[in-house]
Parts: C-alpha cells; sequence; structure tokens
C-alpha cells in the first residue's frame, strides 16, 4: 500500500499530486509531482503552501485575527425571515427554529453581503474578460510596462501563478467562482452555525474578491491600453458644469467599460468626437476616462438624479452595478432613451441585440420604445451615438426640475410634517429649509444640495407630493452650475521603483502612512470632508491612494486659487503623494501596493503565502482603508479582503449599518502579545493596529482614528516618533489633549517626538509607564527564526 | 400633545423588531428608575454641542450633570469641549467602543468599580445610537438603557418618545428638578 507524506489538492477541477516519498508494493519514489488539468508553472519563486486556498486552508489566520479582532454586532432587526419555518425572534439569546442564534445569524448576513459583493466584482471580471478575450485574444500579454515586473501580486499570492497572458486570468477566475458557490450554499438554513467560521468565510470573500478585482482591472488596463501606473496620468474635467449642453450627451453609468469604450471607438472612427459629449457616472466613468481621457466625468453616484433631471443627457447607457433602479422612469420623465447593455440589469426591457441599428434607433427616438436592451458591445456605440444625434434636435434638453418660478409655489405647498426628514437618511432639516425657500431665500436649500446623497427618499415621503430632491437641486443651481474641477484619471498599478523608494521608510515608520480613500458617496455629512481628512494627510507626507466615488469626490473642492487637489499634489506613490489607482476594480492596486511592499522591499516570498505576508503587512505595514460613504455589498467584499490582508478599515457613520464591527480592546493586554521572530518570545507589542473595521462618528475622530491606525509593532524609534508626532498633534487639534492612551504606543524612551518629549515624559510618569522591547514581530510560530 | 407621540422610531423605516423600548411619558417613570439603579453612566454624543429641535444639548447635559448622579464620558471630539463648559468628564471614547465594552460582562467600568446599572444617551446621531442600542439589547440583555434624545429609539429597554423641543426640555427639567429633591 502506497504512503502518502505530503499532497495538496489545488482546486477540483485542477488535481495536483505531490508526494514526498511513495512506497508501494510496485513503486518507490521521491518527490514526486503529478498534475491533472492545469499544471503549476514554475517560475523562479518557490511555491507557498497555499496556493488556490480552499474555504478553511486560511482559517488558522482567520481565528488568530478574530481573537484579537471581535466581532461587535449591531442587528438591524430581531427577526429571521430566511426560511418559512420563520419568521423567528432571535432576540437577546432565542435561537430560531433551525437552531442557528443572533451571532451567527448577523455574521451569516455579514457573509451574504460579502458574496454578493464578490459575485458582482466576479461576474464583472468575467463579462469584461471573455470580451477582451474574443475581441484580443487569450494569448494578449500582459504586459503593465517597463516599471511593472511584478504585476499580479493578488493573483501570485493567493492563488501561485504567475499569469503572462489574458487568458491565464481564467484560471484565478474559475477558481474564484468556484469558490463564491461554495461561500454562498454556507449561508443556506442548516448549514455554518457559528459566528467565527461565518466570520473566517467572510475573510475568504474578501481574499477571492480582490482577486476579482486583480483580474478584471488588469485584463482591462493592457487590452484597453489604460496608463500603466503613471504618475503623471492626465488630467480630466468632472462636474455638471464640465458637460457642454450644447452638444448631443450620451450619459455612461455603471462600472463594465466595454459599452463606454465602443461609445469612444465608434465617435473616433467616424470622426465625431468632440461633437458629442461622453459623460459618465460611478466606475465607468473613471474607466472611459482611463481609455479616453478627454471623456468627461459627471460625478459620483450620488449624481445620477440631479444629472438625469437637470436634462443633459440624451441617451442613457447603463452596463452594471450602482445604477439606480428607477433610471428608466427618470430618464422617461426627460425623454431621454435608455440602453441597457449588461445581462444583469435588464430593466425590463426588450432585447433588440440582433436589430439593425437605424431600425432601433428610429423606435427610440420616436418614443415607441423607451429602451432597448442591446448586449453587443462592439455595435453599441453606433446605436448610442445615432440615437444621441437624432434625440438631441427634440428634446430641447427638456429637464425634469422645477424652474426657478415654480420653485417659490412648491416651497411654500411644504405643511411643515417633516416626513420627508424622517426619511431622509442624513436626517436633513428639509421642512425648515422649506419654509425659507417659500420666502424666496434660497440659501438652505444650497446647503441641502451639500450634504444630500440624492437618494430621493424625501419625496416618496411628502404627503404633499413636493419633489423634494428636485426643489432642492433647483435652490442650488448656483452651486452646481460652476461645479467643474480638475481629476487625475486613474492610474492603475503602483509601479515595482515606486515601491522600492518608498517601502524602507513605510515598513520602518518614516512615511507616516499610507491612507487609502476609497469606496461610494453615501456621506453622512457630504463629501467635503473626505476633501478636508485628504488633505490634512496629504500635508503631513502621508501617502494618499483612492479609487471609486471617493476619488471623484476628492476632486470636487477648489481652494483659494481654484485649484483642485489633483492640481495641487503629485501623481506619485510617494510621500504627499495623492493617487487615483482608477475604479472599484482598482482597488485591487491598493491591497497590491501593500503585498508588493513585502515582496519588493522585505523579499519575501509572495507565491502562495497569504498567511506569512498578511502578517507581514498587520505587523509592519501602516496602510489604513476609509470608505467614508461606503455603500455597497462590493464594499463590504472589499473590505472583507482588507481585514484578511491585516489592513484596518474605517467607515463613516452610514457603514455602521454594515452591522457590525471588529474590535480589539487596547487595555487587554494578553490581546497584544506577539511573537518575536529572532527569539520566540511572547512579547507585548502593544495595540496597533487597534481595530480591524470600526467606524467614526465624525470627520474629526476618523482624523485621529486614521494616525493611530497607521502604527505598527514593527515601527523602528524614528518611525514611531514620526507617527506619534502626528497622532498627538492631531489628538491636541481635534481632541484637545494628548491622546489617553499614548502610553501604550511609546515603547522606549527614543520613541517619543523630540519636540514633545517633556510633556510626554510627564503624562508617561503618570501613567505608570515603563519601556517595552520592541520585536521583529509575528503571529505565526513557524515564522520564528530561532528553533 | 405633539403630533410625534407615537412610539414610532423617528426614522420612519428603522422597525426593530418584536422588543421595543418602554416609552417614558412621564418624568417620574424616569425618575424612578434613575433611582433604583447605582453605578448610572451618562454618554455623551458628538451632537452634543448642536442645537436639536430648537434646544441647546449642552444645557440638558449641564442639568444632568448637576445631580451628580451620572458618571459622564462623552465622544472624543466633544469631550473637551464639554469640559471646557464646566461638565465634568469621566472618560472619552466613541460610541461603538463603549457599546462593545459594555456588551462585555466582564468589564468592570471605566473607574475598576463594576458593572452599571443604567447607562442613559444624550446627543447622538439617530442612527448611530439606533445601531449601539441594538447591538446591546441583543448582547447585553441585562444591561438597562435609556435614550435621552427627543427622537424614539426602539432598541433601548426606555426612551422618549418623538418630542418637539419644548416638551424635551421640560421633561429632562422636571426629572432633574425631583432627582435634586432626593
Ligand atoms: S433560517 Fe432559521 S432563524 Fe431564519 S427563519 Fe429559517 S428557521 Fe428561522
Ligand atoms: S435626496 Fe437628499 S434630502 Fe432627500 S432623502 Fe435623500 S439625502 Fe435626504
Ligand atoms: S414631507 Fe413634504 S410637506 Fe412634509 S415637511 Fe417635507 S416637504 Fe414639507
Amino acid at each position: 500500500m502506497a504512503s502518502l507524506s505530503r499532497w495538496k489538492v489545488m482546486s477540483k477541477r485542477d488535481f495536483n499530486l505531490r508526494v514526498k516519498k511513495l512506497v508501494s508494493d510496485i513503486v518507490q519514489a521521491e518527490e514526486l509531482e503529478i498534475s491533472f488539468g492545469r499544471i503549476l508553472e514554475e517560475w523562479e519563486e518557490p511555491l507557498g503552501p497555499t496556493p488556490f486556498p480552499s474555504i478553511i486552508d486560511l482559517r488558522r489566520w482567520d481565528q488568530i485575527l478574530l481573537e484579537r479582532y471581535k466581532p461587535f454586532y449591531m442587528p438591524f432587526c430581531d427577526l429571521c425571515c430566511l426560511c418559512t419555518m420563520g419568521k423567528c425572534d432571535l432576540t437577546a439569546g432565542k435561537r430560531g427554529a433551525c437552531g442557528i442564534d443572533m451571532s451567527a445569524q448577523q455574521s451569516r448576513i455579514v457573509l451574504l453581503a460579502a458574496c454578493i459583493g464578490a459575485a458582482t466584482h466576479t461576474s464583472h471580471a468575467r463579462h469584461l474578460l471573455e470580451y477582451l478575450i474574443s475581441r484580443y485574444g487569450r494569448n494578449h500579454p500582459i504586459d503593465l510596462g517597463g516599471n511593472i515586473y511584478l504585476e499580479a501580486p493578488i493573483i501570485r499570492l493567493v492563488c501561485g501563478i504567475k499569469p503572462r497572458t489574458i487568458g491565464d486570468l481564467e484560471d484565478a477566475l474559475s477558481y474564484v467562482e468556484e469558490q463564491i458557490i461554495s461561500l454562498l450554499a454556507a449561508t443556506h438554513t442548516g448549514q455554518e452555525d457559528s459566528w467565527i467560521d461565518f466570520e473566517s468565510k467572510v475573510f475568504h470573500t474578501g481574499m477571492l474578491d480582490h482577486v476579482a478585482l486583480e483580474i478584471a482591472d488588469i485584463a482591462q488596463i493592457v487590452a484597453l491600453g489604460y496608463p500603466k501606473g503613471d504618475p503623471e496620468a492626465p488630467l480630466t474635467e468632472i462636474g455638471l458644469a464640465a458637460i457642454d449642453q450644447n452638444k448631443p450627451v450620451i450619459l455612461v453609468v455603471g462600472h463594465n467599460v466595454p459599452s463606454a469604450a465602443s461609445i469612444v471607438d465608434y465617435l473616433v472612427k467616424s470622426k465625431m468626437y468632440g461633437s458629442v459629449e461622453v459623460a459618465g457616472i460611478c466606475c465607468t466613468a473613471h474607466d472611459v476616462a482611463r481609455y479616453s481621457p478627454t471623456a468627461k466625468i459627471v460625478g459620483p453616484l450620488s449624481w445620477q438624479l440631479r444629472f438625469v433631471r437637470s436634462g443633459l443627457p440624451d441617451v442613457v447607457v447603463a452596463d452594471e452595478q450602482c445604477i439606480r433602479a428607477d433610471i428608466l422612469l427618470e430618464a422617461a420623465r426627460v425623454k431621454a432613451p435608455v440602453i441597457a447593455t449588461s445581462v444583469e440589469k435588464c430593466m425590463g426591457l426588450p432585447d433588440a441585440t440582433g436589430e439593425p441599428i437605424d431600425s432601433i434607433v428610429e423606435k427610440l427616438v420616436s418614443g415607441s420604445m423607451q429602451g432597448v436592451v442591446f448586449l453587443d458591445p462592439e455595435r453599441v456605440g453606433e446605436l448610442a451615438v445615432k440615437t444621441a444625434l437624432k434625440v438631441f434636435p427634440h428634446r430641447q434638453k427638456v429637464r425634469s426640475l422645477p424652474s426657478d418660478e415654480e420653485l417659490k409655489v412648491l416651497a411654500s405647498r411644504c405643511r411643515g410634517c417633516r416626513f420627508c426628514e424622517r426619511a431622509c437618511p442624513n436626517n436633513l432639516p428639509i421642512a425648515e429649509a422649506m419654509s425659507t425657500a417659500s420666502k424666496g431665500d434660497f440659501n438652505a436649500l444650497a446647503y441641502l444640495y451639500e450634504v444630500c446623497i440624492g437618494c430621493g427618499k424625501c419625496e416618496g415621503a411628502c404627503p404633499r407630493n413636493i419633489p423634494v430632491h428636485s426643489v432642492i437641486v433647483q435652490g442650488a443651481r448656483k452651486i452646481w452650475r460652476n461645479e467643474r474641477f480638475k481629476i487625475r484619471v486613474g492610474r492603475g498599478p503602483i509601479q515595482d521603483v515606486e515601491i522600492r523608494n518608498v517601502g524602507r521608510p513605510i515598513v520602518f515608520g518614516e512615511i507616516p502612512g499610507v491612507i487609502a480613500f476609497v469606496g461610494c458617496s453615501n456621506y453622512y455629512n457630504g463629501g467635503r470632508e473626505i476633501v478636508e481628512m485628504a488633505e490634512e494627510f496629504l500635508k503631513r507626507n502621508y501617502i494618499v491612494v483612492t479609487s471609486g466615488c471617493a476619488a471623484m469626490t476628492l476632486a470636487m473642492a477648489k481652494d483659494e486659487e481654484g485649484r483642485s487637489l489633483y492640481e495641487k499634489y503629485s501623481g506619485a506613490f510617494d510621500a504627499g503623494g495623492l493617487v487615483n489607482v482608477g475604479s472599484c476594480v482598482s482597488n485591487s492596486h491598493i491591497a497590491g501596493a501593500a503585498i508588493k511592499i513585502a515582496a519588493i522591499f522585505a523579499k519575501r516570498n509572495l507565491r502562495a503565502n497569504y498567511e506569512e505576508i498578511a502578517d507581514y503587512i498587520l505587523n509592519r505595514v501602516g496602510a489604513v482603508g476609509v470608505a467614508w460613504g461606503a455603500m455597497s455589498q462590493k464594499a463590504a467584499a472589499i473590505a472583507a479582503g482588507f481585514w484578511r490582508l491585516g489592513v484596518p478599515v474605517i467607515v463613516g457613520p452610514h457603514g455602521a449599518k454594515y452591522r457590525r464591527f471588529l474590535l480589539g480592546r487596547k487595555e487587554d493586554e494578553s490581546s497584544w502579545y506577539t511573537y518575536d521572530a529572532r527569539t520566540g518570545d511572547r512579547v507585548y507589542a502593544g495595540p496597533a493596529p487597534e481595530h480591524l473595521f470600526v467606524a467614526a462618528e465624525g470627520k474629526e475622530e476618523a482624523i485621529v482614528m486614521i494616525a493611530k491606525l497607521c502604527m505598527r509593532p514593527n515601527d523602528t524609534s524614528k518611525g514611531r516618533a514620526i507617527k506619534l508626532s502626528h497622532y498627538i498633534d492631531l489628538s491636541k487639534k481635534f481632541f484637545g489633549s494628548l491622546p489617553d492612551d499614548l502610553h501604550l504606543y511609546v515603547r522606549r524612551e527614543a520613541d517619543i517626538p523630540l519636540t514633545l518629549k517633556s510633556e510626554v515624559i510627564k503624562f508617561l510618569k503618570e501613567k505608570g509607564w515603563s519601556e517595552k522591547p520592541i520585536p521583529d514581530p509575528t503571529l505565526l510560530p513557524r515564522l520564528v527564526r530561532k528553533r | 400633545m405633539s403630533m410625534y407621540r407615537f412610539p414610532e422610531p423617528w426614522a420612519t423605516a428603522e422597525i426593530p423588531g418584536p422588543k421595543k423600548a418602554a416609552i417614558l411619558s412621564r418624568p417620574e417613570s424616569l425618575v424612578a428608575i434613575i433611582k433604583r439603579s447605582n453605578r448610572r453612566l451618562l454618554a455623551v454624543g458628538s451632537k452634543a454641542l448642536d442645537k436639536v429641535e430648537g434646544i441647546d444639548i449642552v444645557e440638558l447635559i449641564r442639568l444632568l450633570s448637576s445631580t451628580k448622579l451620572f458618571t459622564i464620558v462623552a465622544s472624543r471630539n466633544i469631550a473637551y469641549k464639554l469640559e471646557g463648559k464646566g461638565i465634568p468628564i469621566a472618560a472619552s471614547i466613541s460610541v461603538y467602543e463603549l457599546g462593545d465594552r459594555l456588551r462585555d460582562g466582564n468589564w468592570t467600568g471605566f473607574d475598576g468599580g463594576g458593572k452599571y446599572g443604567l447607562t442613559a444617551f444624550i446627543g447622538f446621531p439617530y442612527i448611530t445610537l439606533w445601531l449601539v442600542l441594538s447591538g446591546l439589547k441583543h448582547f447585553a440583555p441585562s444591561l438597562s438603557t435609556v435614550s435621552l434624545d427627543p427622537y424614539y429609539q426602539p432598541h433601548a429597554s426606555w426612551s422618549l418618545p418623538n418630542v418637539r423641543g419644548g416638551e424635551w426640555y421640560s421633561f429632562i427639567k422636571r426629572v432633574v428638578d425631583s432627582l435634586e429633591v432626593m
């Protein structure tokens, strides 16, 4: 009989057997490797322990994190209504008919959200990859330019493969799809029942999500010719006033770029580029601007209602994700036809994919069809442009906003019941603004515009049928008629040479942190807050990276000289740089940068070596994600990927509606021991980072929390002193005093910033502080070098 | 009587489930609750310096503080400002971190003196408090919580109904007056 001393299943489909020693009646062999399906290609890097990890392969790492960062669940509802044995009341310790309790139920909901998010990115990646392969061939090379050799850090880390062509990306994509199905299956009644395992699965989902993001973005960068890590990627225009209303305007909205790219191609081919505006909302806007920097960006997803109602778009081309469910209704009100280009959002429209373009245009222009499903990305450009050109003279930019004269009349219909405020997610003082507007003073409406997320819930709530959001938008017309800013288009990945330059100062703490402002535009108190947050850290020489709607919001404010942040700060991944990586899927480059620091600077093996790299990042790379307006399930999945990788994430007040945080307890000393990799001793390393996922109540708290979460056990004294000087300064600025937990972050006297020495030492004395060692930190016993 | 005096969440859609806060319709009820509790905590939120429903919240906090019956803690951005206004603050802490500690049966409080018998909340964004109270309702069922904001908070043990500013002020004032003659 054969004895197998070591084996590894790579995935169900692609089976790989490695045998250290095989002894049987008929054969004796050593170091035998048998593969069915795709063979793992060898390259200079040895294969790490977890290629294509299954759901439980990284469970131990998750448990290490979850022992320290425990979930605090805040259920939306006391009930579970997922099966017909329910509804079940799970209040305060009760169990449902299936036996589940509230902790497990809440973690199940978190997993469901993460699965929805990851499935959406994965499906997006699949659509994109299939399209790009059909157009450019499987063998289209993954060439990210001369400055990026480590070109797919997440895929290498997770899967252990090194994709060289876009066709190679399919291996990783199939793996992700397979895993997501089983993660979703774990949420079925009678499956997983332990919160800690649900949470581990959430982390797994997040990790897979990052693989999908990387697949999608690498594929589109290399095939569509986007900037390849260029710090000087061009600037383009953003804002309602950037859109030329004297031209036909095509609004592209969503996340999947082929249809928008097809519009640009058709305009170029037919020599009409410049005579038709291509204006984007949400991530399609980012990506079409990366494809053609003369395309314009209207704004983040919360700009949908206001832009459509302004009447500027002549045609709406919707692809997938984050598109309003009432876009068809809204477009109908301004007589703009809609072209749905994704199987995932057909809007009840007829499928006209096979029909001749001119006949579809005729129906759309005559209004006999309000919209169509059109699933041919090669021809959708022609359809959209021809429709826009024909509709434009008829429409006369008809709007669904009230006129200035109507404003006062509408506002005076208000009877002050405040049902709108009770529906408004930001609880905005609408009734008061209506009252002043009825007297002709629109200043309060203009204030509301700045803090309104454009959801429209106020309108559904109003018993007087006042189009509240429209009233706000029209009342703020002076603001948006000047809404025109510059944004640097998404540059994609971080260059290897940039990582080489900043790796050391980041890991030693001399660059005090890398802060990623990411996610959607569901802001509790307007977008201005993240502009202020970002600038606070840019001025302090942190590296600020950004993506998605947050990257747009960062552009939408000007200084006294009329410059946006993108005009003021360099686009380099360096101290004081503001790096727009691009759309949602470009978040992969932010995770990728952290991974590349471990690989390029620290020379850690990357390949299929997830646990070690995450341990490295958690303990050494001072990176923090800030998703101030996070709204979607996709944002939940992205955050989960960062958690497993050891990067803490802060959300804004609405982000608390993800219903659970992962919180450390700084005063619980036992939580904060690590191994010293040099000696194997268990050493207290301090509460750094303190939390893995938390909301801040407001901007000030977030700013100080960001500075704190950038500290890492590995900081040198010089680095820690720099980080502490910011933490102390910001705490004084926003909280009026030294941080009350300062003693937990000073390990030795040399950590104390020189200029603050006397007051810090006085504080430390009061706290009974004593010096502590600085370990070579790791949470993984196997990484201890001395045996 | 206020038109909001229904036991409805202020934010219309925030329907909680079967277990809902008992409404504090009379100041005497709250006085009795406070009197029978020991180790009372008052958590003050990030809106404490705002005017809400036309009332300066800080005036209500000053009144509650004058009873000397509460250990007062406040959100970080607000704590030092309250101290500057003469209100003694025992600790500054984010409400999420506070919630996380309150649900921990082994936590011995800010002074090491043991669990709190009653935690009252004032000055919070509605949804923030809604969520934290939900976490406490489910995972610290033996903890008593009171929402003193002028909006019905269904996840608390007891909550004010949705009230107008004037009613809110006079409710708190009457509670404090009764407590002071204790
Ligand atoms: S899944 Fe369980 S808790 Fe939920 S409704 Fe069904 S039986 Fe009840
Ligand atoms: S559209 Fe604006 S004002 Fe209306 S409910 Fe939404 S956020 Fe509030
Ligand atoms: S719901 Fe309508 S009538 Fe009532 S306050 Fe709001 S705008 Fe006025």
